[in-house]
């Protein structure tokens, strides 16, 4: 049973794509168009992660913890609207926000490099650019136990894009308990607060997640520790003026 | 027309949520036997792979070498096809090379003390070396323990059977191969085979069975000893998606299997690696400031290419191309062309987000049209007022007031072009690959070069592009294969193209886009339109913006070009043509039917069924029927083949309107071979279109 069979003329594209790795050694494609250089620079990228991973790791020197009132009082400096600092636990990387837009009580703070965390009320509602982002929340009445130092319990429903990009909403019921107070100062402010920590069960799986909020009593949410989502977990958020 | 119909696009489904959150993997997965699909390891289980798997395996033993690829259509029905090198059985014992295609349906369901039950055909089209059918059940005992049997025909009833239920086996009438071997399915001697599975650890399965396969070709050409009927073997997984199989095979040989899985539903990459979108801006009361919402603006010829100019800088930055504005007080329509987001949601809901920054608070209306190859595909109507209160829903609400129209539909007044949109000229220098598998002599070959491509717009829809090749290293050229087609080849001397089209010019056409009446599509293309082929294209397409099905028609007289691939043409010329029709079944699942005239002019159809996930995977499969003879067509009977397509932006995470798209033809030959010019219509337009629009609507707010 012999006989040829090539790749039909479609192929081509796909074949480019094969080729790349290889011509990313003597070619890094060029051009305007980008639908025809992406897949090199792909290849090329490819390339330089593998080399990078294969090649002896380079002493970093000791990794600098950024001081967060000084990031806070740099922020302040160059950005005068809005602030805040916020940390993803995973990523590790603390960065200051700046206030980039306002619908209603729906805040958006954007990072240098354009990524986002949306607050309602200093309640996590959405994030953008960061992957397997959080579409939206809906916080509903556990938003105003959190922001009158209430308990009780409440509903809540997260929203992601699952592995299709169709957007899932994530249903939860959550408890909302007090904790003790706590006064601190931060970027030239003084707060006294008390400690609410939200706990809360989806109501379709077995995942439960927790959320803590130290809240003045004018229900200014000062700094706060919430989930973002399945991929994300908790981003740590300190306002730096309101 | 309004969104509410369709709004149930299965948005809720809270089960789809466990993949989601936490993926739960049952203790004892299922694991592909030496064919590819779920298996225990030459014989069958009545396990499923979950639905939109792919897998891909290599098995070697003496006695063969494998390389499978399967796919699950649905819940219960998974699918294969097969290259294989069998040694030592074909004419003075050279090595049988042969493809083969498989299918599984799971019949049952586990379920209490029923175990599942599956039926399944193995090498249903094609020469038959495997040909086999059987019926095999499985059955949980414990969580890390499952049991199998089953009865099986064919290659799995040569040994040790028991009886011949359904009558004799009639010997295989191979001709061409190709074709179903229906009179077979079932018939003849049937044998038990069994054997058992065992999670000695999450990431470690352990195999035993009873082969009914008796290996009476290879045993005779004496490739290897068939000594015993049972064999073993383990399967260790690395990951999730890579695992390797080690096999003792009938009491004298030991086989090795690697295995990788693919999940279309789990990027490598997290998805939406890309600059935030700008939030929505939204317009102080009415009451706060009348001032603001005054229309006298539009009195002021400054304001129109103040705006547009302001939002063509905005959109720019976020990679679309604001071709035309019409604006009038309450009103406002954008023609936009999107150049980065796979899905035409999350463009569209960008416009809307820049457009309540840019427009005076009396614009009420947004009108966002798509463009495509320069045609106004779709307009999206949205309320600035809903986008202002919906920014921070699901991104349903915002479905379930937006309006898909076909622009010709619109008012089509007042639209001003952006100044410097057109002409436009985009050029690239890359390097591309060509690579030729399933060439017995040397299975692969492949040759690797550079290809400058050119696009050149003198209007919207007007279009000259082209690409020219230079191979810089490759061993294309050393294939000695001649085509064996007895017909004039209008395919089958691919070889020659590859040897002698170096450099080449891959095409060069000057192609016009246009929309003659509302739901009507055109193309005229003329030039070299692909590598073997010249000459001047005609299509039409009939496609509602909400509708489901489309219909279209294409005609094309070309001249076959010669090897050297430059301007010169061969004495071959065809008129060939199709009409089509293309439905939208939902669900993910699209057919299509071409009926018409082929390349050498022999007169058929082309079915095509594909398998599209929201997030722009697409596998396919389609079979082309002409009036071309068997003996004509030569090996295989008809054109058939499967195709797979992969979105760049899955892979890394980053927004690209790139997919990369590979099309696996067991045979490449000249019956039912069709043109393969550039910009087809349906694809060009479907992805703006509602259907598409509302699967993809998750990322609006993206």
């Amino acid at each position: 049973m012999t006989s040829q069979a090539a790749p039909a003329g479609r192929t081509l594209r796909r074949a480019a794509f094969v080729g790349a790795g290889l011509a990313a050694l003597f070619l890094a494609g060029c051009g305007t168009d980008t639908s025809k250089t992406e897949g090199t620079k792909i290849a090329v990228g490819v390339v330089k992660g593998m080399t990078a991973r294969l090649s002896p790791k380079r002493s970093a020197g000791p990794a600098t913890v950024p001081d967060p009132e000084k990031l806070a009082a740099s922020a302040m400096t160059s950005f005068k609207g809005p602030l805040i600092l916020a940390q993803i636990e995973k990523a590790g990387l603390l960065t200051a926000l700046g206030e980039t837009g306002r619908n209603g009580a729906v805040r958006t703070f954007a990072t240098p490099n354009e990524q986002t965390l949306v607050l309602r009320n200093g309640l996590l509602t959405a994030t953008r650019g960061l992957g397997d982002d959080l579409m939206s929340a809906k916080t509903g009445a556990a938003e105003g136990l959190i922001l009158r130092r209430q308990t009780g319990t409440a509903d809540r429903i997260y929203r992601y894009l699952d592995g299709e990009g169709i957007e899932r909403p994530l249903p939860m019921t959550c408890t909302v308990t007090t904790g003790p107070a706590k006064s601190f100062d931060f970027a030239g402010r003084h707060y006294d607060t008390k400690q609410v920590d939200e706990s809360c069960q989806a109501t379709s799986t077995a995942l439960t997640v927790s959320n803590s909020y130290w809240v003045t009593a004018d229900g200014t949410v000062a700094l706060s520790r919430q989930w973002i989502g399945p991929a994300l977990g908790h981003v740590t958020i300190q306002l730096v003026r309101p | 027309m309004r969104g509410q119909k369709i709004a149930g696009i299965g948005l809720t489904t809270v089960a789809a949520l466990g993949a989601l959150v936490a993926y739960a993997e049952p203790t004892l997965a299922p694991s592909p036997g030496t064919f590819g699909l779920p298996g225990l390891i030459d014989m069958p289980t009545a396990e499923s792979n979950p639905e939109g798997i792919i897998t891909a395996s290599v098995f070697r033993f003496p006695g063969a070498l494998r390389i499978t690829a399967t796919f699950q259509v649905t819940d219960r029905l998974g699918g294969a096809f097969r290259y294989s090198r069998v040694p030592g059985i074909f004419t003075n014992g050279t090595a049988l090379y042969d493809r083969s295609f498989d299918v599984q349906y799971r019949v049952l369901d586990e379920k209490g003390w029923r175990p599942a039950l599956a039926i399944g055909l193995r090498d249903f089209i094609g020469t038959g070396v495997y040909s086999g059918e059987y019926v095999v059940a499985s059955k949980t005992i414990t969580p890390r323990l499952r049991a199998t049997a089953g009865l099986g025909w064919g290659r799995l009833g040569s040994h040790g059977d028991i009886a011949s239920p359904f009558g004799s086996r009639p010997v295989l009438d191979i001709g061409e191969g190709g074709k179903a071997n229906t009179d077979q399915f079932f018939r003849g001697p049937v044998s038990p085979f069994f054997g058992l599975a065992w999670a000695a650890t999450d990431k470690l399965t352990l195999k035993a069975e009873y082969s009914s396969d008796a290996y009476d070709r290879e045993t005779t050409a004496g490739t290897f000893s068939r000594d015993s009927s049972v064999n073993l073997g383990f399967e260790y997984r690395f990951n999730k998606s890579a695992s390797l199989t080690g096999y003792y095979l009938y009491g004298s040989e030991v086989g090795l299997q690697f295995n990788l899985t693919v999940d279309p539903r789990r990027a490598p990459a997290p998805s939406g690696l890309e600059s935030a979108p700008l939030p929505v801006r939204p317009r102080p009361a009415p009451s706060a400031d009348p001032a603001a919402w005054a229309t006298d603006w539009t009195a002021d010829p400054e304001v129109h290419p103040g705006v547009q100019s302001a939002l063509a800088k905005a959109l720019a930055k976020d990679g679309q191309v604001l071709e035309s504005m019409a604006l009038s007080a309450t009103r406002v329509e954008v023609r936009i062309r999107n150049q980065k987001y796979l899905s035409q949601p999350q463009a569209v809901g960008r416009v809307a987000r820049a457009l309540t920054r840019a427009l005076p608070p009396s614009v009420e209306t947004f009108v966002i049209t798509s463009m495509a190859s320069g045609m106004p595909t779709s307009s999206v109507t949205l309320r600035r007022s809903d986008i202002e209160r919906l920014e921070s829903e699901g991104s349903v609400e915002i479905l379930r007031t937006a309006e898909f129209t076909d622009p010709l539909t619109g008012p089509n007044t007042g639209l001003v072009p952006t100044p410097g949109t057109y002409p436009r000229f985009v050029w690239s220098l890359s390097p591309y690959g060509e690579a030729s598998v399933f060439d017995p002599d040397d299975p692969v070959r492949a040759d690797f070069g550079v290809q400058l491509a050119g696009r050149y717009e003198f209007a919207p829809g007007l279009i000259l592009s082209g690409s020219l090749r230079k191979k810089i290293v490759g061993n294309l050229d050393e294939s000695t294969r001649v085509s064996d087609s007895t017909v004039y080849h209008v395919r089958s001397d691919l070889v020659e193209y590859q040897k002698q089209g170096d450099p080449g010019i891959h095409d060069l056409t000057l192609a016009w886009y246009a929309r003659p009446a509302p739901n009507l599509y055109s193309r005229v293309s003329v030039g070299l339109l692909e590598r073997m082929y010249g000459g001047v294209s005609g299509e039409v397409l009939w496609k509602p913006v909400d509708g489901r099905l489309a219909l279209g028609a294409e005609v094309n007289y070309v001249k076959q070009r010669d090897f050297d691939t430059l301007f010169s043409f061969r004495d071959y010329d065809v008129a060939t043509g199709h009409v089509s029709a293309y439905y939208d079944f939902g669900k993910g699942f699209l057919g299509q039917v071409d009926v018409g005239r082929y390349l050498l002019g022999d007169w058929g159809a082309t079915f095509t069924l594909d398998r599209e996930f929201a997030n722009g995977w697409k596998v396919g499969a389609y079979a082309t029927f002409t009036d071309l003879s068997e003996a004509d067509f030569g090996e295989g009977s008809f054109d058939k083949g499967v195709r797979l397509t992969i979105p760049v932006s899955w892979t890394t995470g980053k927004p690209s309107v790139n997919k990369v798209t590979t099309v696996i033809k067991p045979l490449n030959r000249d019956g039912g071979a069709r043109l393969d010019v550039d910009g087809r219509l349906y694809e060009t337009v479907r992805s703006t279109h509602q259907g598409d629009m509302q699967i993809q609507w998750g990322r609006f707010w993206r």
